[in-house]
């Protein structure tokens, strides 16, 4: 905590170096902030809104989402027993939590179908294709989800005008971790186009277990991003392969002998506009599954005993068309919409296992939604939607009807502004759970999730504030819990944000949750806070940010202090010198282990994953 | 801001507008710090630009470029009508893309994006050549070389 507090102190007096705004420095500032892509895709009807600018990504040097989900509130960025992004994970032995999150892509939503939430694979990803990035809590414009989430992120790739040209870049540090990155834009006439590869080879900090072989969640990862668009039509492309390390996996005591996935995805959309009111998307997606386990004792998944060594090739593929249309009628704005979605497992083998009894291997998800934005004066909007799902399910597996239901309000005025949700959302049990637990089939209800959230914002020329508070309860929870109660949610978060002038930047922001049962637990108290600071002088940038957590099962600190410099060596050539967590103190969990053969709990281990690391990287443009 | 912003564009198509007020600001605040006339000629052919220049009664657009005291160069292919044309001393070239500054020795100064913020960037000697010189302010986006 001192040397916390005494660095702080430190950057507090490097900053008062770079205060000093001349009236074109105040212009620039104005013209940064509203000419910023953000403030074309911002949908303030989407939820509250936590906004990563182009500016603030640069200025962090954030290079994958995590960098930046470490630093969100409410829903941190955590990984699961097997290595894997799972903001929601317990540490136990669970299949996949985080469905309740969603991610678009340029709006286009980037799901695994069959598998879940698209974060299983894109929650970590290079963001190096990135312009902005928008997080929003409760549920969702239901113009934008296919399945219902409490958050969604929203990826906005660079413009090919602002952006034109080639870039490369090459990142180095710690264990040999390195990045290799090539991106290019350009455009002609009203076509533009993005083509973004990387490599990624993640060495990370291995995990000791007790035995000669510590747990590893290296990975090596390759990744296309490409776009090709004109004023009404767009085409996206995403490859991503990824060999990686699976940290426990299977393994009841978490010493695999081997633990390893393999993921092949792809990722295709087209969209067009047509008859000024009209929007047509369709969307195809590919994941291919590899997974490669051995123990010397039995693995296990959901309470299922599968043998020494566990190999399994999955492949699943998703079909999703939407059609919207949107008009204004005098003060109403109505948009509504029909939506499909088609998730089928193409084949899942264990090897040795008979699995061609289970018939179950498509679901089909139909949407009907209706929105109505009515304005109530100039700076004041009710806002209605509703949606209704019927999912179907082969194999005699039970079908679900959802129905969504979502009321708003919002007041933006020269400085203040308000913003309050009431919502009802319900969620089903994702396939792969009921394709792996057959038990499931026709006893899982939908989880009913209630909500109320409300938003009080100030701001001027220099500063921002803001305050939200957000209550959710479950119903008949999907999320394991052994207590008899529902679960219940109740979230704060305070941002405060000074620009002391174009380059000068501060951020802070506190957040508290309390959680009555959850889990195993009664209750659970969760405090976190992040501080960032950025400084920018000629040819020189220097980023400062510290993530701190604490909850009340451990009641210990959690320090995740993260501190970049960079220099522009000349117009095309910039040099960065990073290092994430610092102190070596970042957010820990825990990961539960069992004896195999007594049953009985052993110690947990704990992990954060949050490398500490030291990164060298040079970017080329031309 | 007065009016709420909800903004249900698509998410293609309108991506490369302008915000008018900030970029006339910023615009008049330039031409100002070149010129002491009371209002300024400019020749741009970007359709953003103009739009945004039509509202100020301080910029006059022309359609001859002979005409203009500043260009708004933001195309190639009017770096290169530029390039094959003898502009008059008086005329200044600006330019939203700092590659056209490399490009070409007749651009003065640039205001171009770069890892998604704007800034200036003048050269000295370019400056020189038309015995330009700029406010205080500006001396930290004076460049002697690219």
């Amino acid at each position: 905590m001192v040397y916390v507090r005494r660095y702080l102190l430190i950057m507090l007096g490097i900053m008062q170096l770079f205060m000093n705004a001349s009236e074109v420095d105040t212009l620039l500032h104005e013209f940064n902030q509203k000419n910023a892509l953000s403030q074309k895709t911002i949908d303030q009807n989407k939820g509250h809104l936590v906004l990563y600018t182009r500016d603030k990504l640069e200025r962090m040097h954030a290079k994958t989402l995590k960098d930046v989900f470490k630093t969100t509130p409410v829903l941190y960025y955590h990984e699961n027993r097997y290595g894997l992004p799972d903001p929601l994970t317990s540490g136990a032995f669970e299949p996949y939590r985080s469905n309740f999150i969603r991610i678009y892509i340029d709006g286009v939503e980037a799901t695994q179908g069959w598998m879940g939430s698209g974060i299983v694979l894109y929650g970590d990803i290079n963001i190096d294709f990135v312009d902005h990035i928008e997080f929003y809590y409760t549920t969702p414009s239901f113009e934008t989800s296919s399945e219902p989430a409490y958050l969604t992120i929203f990826l906005y790739s660079k413009d090919a005008k602002r952006d034109a040209g080639t870039k490369i870049s090459m990142l180095g540090g710690s264990r040999g971790y390195n990045t290799q990155t090539v991106s290019s834009l350009g455009s002609k006439e009203d076509v533009s186009y993005m083509l973004n590869l990387s490599h990624t080879n993640a060495k990370r900090e291995k995990i000791s277990n007790g035995t000669a072989v510590p747990l590893s969640r290296d990975f090596e990862r390759t990744q296309l991003f490409s776009y090709i668009k004109s004023e009404n039509q767009i085409f996206h492309l995403q490859v991503l392969k990824k060999d990686a390390d699976s940290l426990a996996g299977l393994s009841l005591d978490a010493t695999p002998l081997v633990s390893e996935t393999d993921y092949f995805n792809i990722h295709a959309d087209y969209s067009i506009s047509f008859l000024e009111h009209w929007k047509a998307q369709f969307t195809y997606e590919y994941l291919k599954t590899d997974i490669r386990q051995q123990d010397n004792t039995l693995l296990y998944f959901g309470g299922n005993a599968l043998g020494n060594t566990l190999y399994t090739h999955g492949k699943n593929s998703t079909f999703t068309s939407e059609f919207t249309y949107k008009n204004s009628f005098g003060k109403h704005r109505i948009t509504s919409g029909i939506k499909h979605r088609l998730k089928t497992i193409d084949s899942f083998d264990i090897e040795e296992i008979d699995l061609s009894y289970i018939a179950f291997d498509k679901e089909n998800i139909v949407s009907l939604f209706f929105q109505d934005q009515y304005h109530l004066a100039e700076n004041q909007l009710l806002t209605f939607g509703t949606e209704y799902s019927i999912i179907t399910r082969n194999g005699g597996v039970s079908n679900d009807r959802l129905l969504q239901l979502r009321l708003g309000y919002l007041y933006s005025g020269e400085k203040w502004s308000y913003k309050t949700y009431i919502y009802r959302t319900m969620f089903s049990l994702e396939p792969f759970g009921r394709y792996l637990h057959l038990e499931f089939t026709n006893s899982v209800k939908p989880q009913i999730t209630r909500g109320i959230t409300q938003e009080v914002g100030y701001k001027n020329k220099n500063t921002s504030i803001r305050f939200i508070t957000l209550y959710m309860q479950d119903q008949n929870g999907l999320l394991e819990n052994n207590h008899a109660g529902d679960t219940k949610y109740f979230f704060s978060i305070l941002n405060y944000n000074y620009s002391f002038n174009e380059n000068t930047v501060m951020d802070i922001q506190l957040y508290n949750a309390q959680y009555k049962d959850i889990g195993n637990l009664d209750k659970l108290e969760d405090y976190s806070g992040y501080v960032s600071l950025s400084n920018s002088f000629e040819d020189w940038s220097i980023y400062n940010g510290v993530v701190w957590h604490q909850n009340s099962i451990d009641n210990k600190n959690y320090f995740d202090l993260t501190t970049s410099i960079s220099w522009d060596i000349n117009k095309n050539t910039t040099f960065t010198l990073k290092g994430d967590n610092l102190l070596n103190k970042a957010k820990e969990t825990k990961l539960f282990r069992l004896n195999p053969l007594t049953g009985s709990m052993l110690k947990p281990l704990s992990v954060s994953p949050f490398d500490q690391r030291i990164t060298f990287e040079i970017e080329y443009t031309f | 801001m007065k009016k709420i912003i909800i903004v249900l564009i698509f998410l293609f198509g309108q991506l490369h507008a302008l915000e008018p007020n900030s970029t006339l600001k910023l615009y008049h605040h330039l031409f100002s710090s070149f010129s002491l006339k009371k209002s300024v000629s400019v020749y741009v052919e970007d359709n953003a630009y103009k739009n945004i220049f039509l509202k100020s009664s301080y910029i006059h657009l022309v359609q001859d470029i002979g005409e203009a005291d500043f260009i708004l160069l933001t195309t190639n292919a009017m770096l290169k009508k530029l390039k094959n044309k003898a502009l008059p001393k008086e005329t200044i070239v600006i330019t939203d893309n700092y590659r056209y500054m490399e490009q070409w020795s007749g651009v003065v100064g640039a205001f171009y994006y770069r890892k998604g913020r704007s800034q200036f960037l003048f050269l000295k000697p370019r400056l020189d050549e038309h015995n330009i010189t700029l406010p205080l302010e500006y001396d930290k986006y004076i460049v002697d070389e690219l």
